[in-house]
């Protein structure tokens, strides 16, 4: 639940407003078990152990899950035995001592610590019960003999262990979300927001993982010893992943509605359908539909390739790819510039290759157009040497055009590069325009908190960045105060703030323009003349587009 | 202002028809996606009794490879010792004499044909077996060995080198084994 909680500036702690802190405040003097309590398994407690107990944990749940899935696999699981058996020894010897150790600190634990008899409470909790059947049928088959595919059967049991992360979390989301609607749930649970918890995070860690599982099956598909091996196995992980996918689809596309901009049901579905992302979704799950409708009639294996395209659902959860469609979006002209540069060249190499070469090597350079190829080759300076001039002028023009080639090949990366730079010195500036804001008033609150975070994790901002950043906007900001009060002409007898002065104005200026949308300024400025030419370029130079 | 006479009505955030109306068909989405894959899965178990056709072929051809140039070899018309004997007489007598005559070709229920090559245009090749004969060229010859399907009338006096690949639901062959018969 979202807490109200207001930072003072005299009392601000970047690494514990980024959710960062280092390490945990547990003194050394308490009593050992209270001591391995609160690093271990207090999840009141800040920056102890805990979270990663758990991570560690669910790893270990899920690689069980795995192994399970390849036991039943004959030509994984027999030459392999050996470490499989290796693995379940470590597993259990983990599920064990982490049974123990919560039954030794039953008695710190507050669900627990109440009763008359702490340890007995814990282990007729439902989760101790969960945790001593993920580990009973290891040490059961010491003493009884018990048929192999029972004890697999019971070492599915382990997957329940997974309800000890998962429950905390569902309870977390039902407060969050208590005396909302249906679908608003549903909203919170697959679109990131303040209603998600950690729910949400699970949910998307879980679709990340069938992400990377379907894209792994579809590349080991293509080996053809491991095809011929394993193609039940991919048959079935297919099918469940496209179900998840698909849920995920449909849910998304049933809960946009509540989205900002989304409101009317059906233009806003339709839009949401027609993003970038949602667009992915379906291609993620169209080729298993058609492949087995039109399977008859096309050869659709060409399709089961773009079920690679569920690689880029992970993008969802990236900023980048944001930030790259931004950039081409920005550079869009000047990219056009260099292509068109570059096709001039393309075509001119090509042309000069075929008169050039043509008489000596027909074959090779038979026409323009298949000298296109050649011409690509040398001027990406790929030289895969397959076709190459063997006349003397023809030799002098390649070296004379690979080299312009470097140049020229090289505009739209060096574009992208710079444009990439740039985009983040603006994402920076923003935040820095927002943090001049935020703590025009010397407080900072959750709302605004939340702010920081999320922008801090968006941009990568590291504690000692963001700290940084705040120390040089609260310094302009006192600059500024006592700059603004000052005439101009009192400003002008030192240097040092004449030159904050003019830092000001500038940082002014950017922000004046970020407020707008793209071009709004440079239109109104032409029109009706309201700014002369040098004016006009000044602004266009602050804005860093000259 | 006073909120003493102000009624609060219960708010229902439970599911209304439209929300209930979404979960019965994703529930349905899964009925479906199950259902579709169940068919998969069915059509692969297919192309699985293909390859275990394939590999029991890979097997008694293996086998007979080991001892059919003997004096007692049993099996006469695969002998390598039987004058002019060829293939299609072979082939003829491991589909009809031994125990490879119950393979069954699942996607048609009926025995695997023997064919020369999978064809993707011609579905009626899906589940058949092909068998390969593998020829070695001259030393230094840009490729080690050139493969080409054995026919009926390729003689069996020598020793061969054989490929078996089996033709999926597609039409598309997949590898089996390499062997010496």
């Amino acid at each position: 639940m979202e807490q109200n909680k207001t930072i003072y500036l005299k009392d601000l702690n970047v690494a514990s407003l980024l959710g960062k802190d280092e390490e945990a405040n547990i003194p050394k003097d308490l009593p050992m078990r209270k001591w391995l309590f609160s690093w271990l398994l207090d999840t009141t407690i800040p920056g102890n152990m805990h979270k990663s107990v758990d991570k560690w944990l669910g790893i270990l749940i899920v690689a069980n899950l795995f192994t399970l899935m390849f036991e039943h696999v004959p030509a994984v699981f027999e030459p392999n035995k050996h470490w499989f058996h290796w693995f379940d020894i470590f597993s259990v010897a983990v599920f064990t001592v982490e049974y123990a150790l919560r039954l030794y600190l039953a008695p710190e634990d507050p669900e627990f610590n109440q009763k008359k008899h702490a340890r007995l409470g814990f282990v007729t909790s439902p989760f101790a019960i969960i945790d001593f059947l993920a580990v009973a049928p290891f040490y059961l088959q010491a003493f009884l003999p018990v048929d192999l595919r029972v004890l697999r059967a019971l070492r599915l049991l382990r997957i329940l262990k997974l309800f000890r992360i998962v429950v905390p979390a569902y309870k977390d989301f039902q407060v969050l979300n208590a005396g909302r609607t249906f679908r608003q749930k549903v909203h919170a649970l697959v679109f990131p927001g303040k209603f998600g918890g950690e729910l949400q995070k699970i949910f998307d860690i879980f679709i990340g993982i069938w992400v990377l599982l379907s894209v792994m099956a579809v590349i080991l598909e293509s080996v053809e010893s491991i095809h011929y091996i394993l193609n039940l196995q991919f048959v079935i992980l297919d099918g469940v992943a496209v179900a998840i996918f698909s849920l995920e689809y449909f849910m998304r596309l049933y809960a946009c509605v509540e989205e900002p901009g989304h409101k009317n049901p059906i233009m806003g579905r339709f839009t949401q359908a027609k993003s970038p992302a949602t667009f992915i979704d379906f291609i993620a799950i169209l080729p298993f539909f058609l492949e087995v409708f039109l399977h008859h009639l096309l050869d659709l294996r060409f399709l089961r390739v773009f079920r690679l395209s569920r690689l880029l659902k992970l993008t969802r959860n990236s900023d980048a790819t944001d930030v790259l469609f931004r950039v081409i979006a920005r550079e869009w002209p000047i990219m056009g510039a260099s292509a068109f540069i570059m096709g001039l060249l393309l075509v001119l190499t090509a042309s000069l290759g075929y008169l050039l070469e043509h008489d000596a090597q027909p074959e090779k350079f038979e026409n323009i157009p298949q000298s296109i190829y050649w011409a690509v080759i040398t001027l990406a300076s790929v030289g895969y040497g397959d076709i190459s001039p063997v006349t003397p002028l023809g030799r002098a023009m390649t070296s004379i055009l690979a080299l312009l080639g470097i140049g020229i090949f090289a505009i739209p990366a060096a574009l992208l590069a710079s444009a990439f730079s740039d985009e983040l010195i603006k994402d920076r500036e923003a935040l820095k325009a927002n943090l001049f804001a935020i703590l025009k008033d010397g407080k900072i609150e959750e709302k605004e908190a939340r702010f920081i975070r999320e922008e801090a994790e968006r941009l990568h901002l590291t504690v000692a960045e963001v700290n940084a950043l705040i120390d040089t906007v609260m310094k302009e900001r006192e600059i500024e105060e006592n700059l603004q009060a000052l005439p101009i002409h009192t400003i002008a007898k030192r240097p040092e703030h004449a030159v904050e002065y003019y830092k000001t104005a500038i940082s002014e200026l950017r922000q004046l323009s970020m407020q707008m949308e793209p071009g709004q300024f440079e239109t109104a400025a032409k029109e009706g003349d309201r700014l002369t030419a040098t004016e006009l370029a000044l602004w266009q130079q602050i804005q860093g587009k000259s | 202002m006073t909120t003493d006479n102000i009624s609060i009505e219960p708010v229902n955030t439970g599911p209304n028809a439209f929300d209930i109306g979404f979960m019965a068909l994703m529930a349905l989405l899964m009925v479906f996606v199950f259902w579709l894959t169940t068919v998969n899965y069915q059509e692969g178990m297919k192309t699985e009794v293909a390859k275990r056709n394939g590999e029991a072929m890979v097997e008694w051809l293996t086998a007979a490879g080991q001892t059919r140039f003997n004096d007692d070899f049993e099996h006469a018309p695969c002998s390598g010792k039987a004058e002019g004997a060829t293939w299609g007489e072979c082939a003829a007598y491991v589909q009809t004499q031994t125990p490879l005559k119950s393979l069954v070709n699942t996607f048609f229920d009926k025995p695997p044909e023997l064919i020369e090559k999978c064809n993707k245009e011609d579905l009626s090749t899906t589940g058949a077996i092909v068998i390969e004969n593998m020829v070695s060229t001259p030393p230094g010859s840009a490729i080690p060995v050139v493969i080409k399907p054995l026919t009926a009338e390729d003689p069996i006096t020598a020793k061969l080198q054989l490929r078996i690949t089996i033709c999926d639901k597609g039409g598309y062959p997949i590898k089996i084994s390499e062997f010496e018969f």
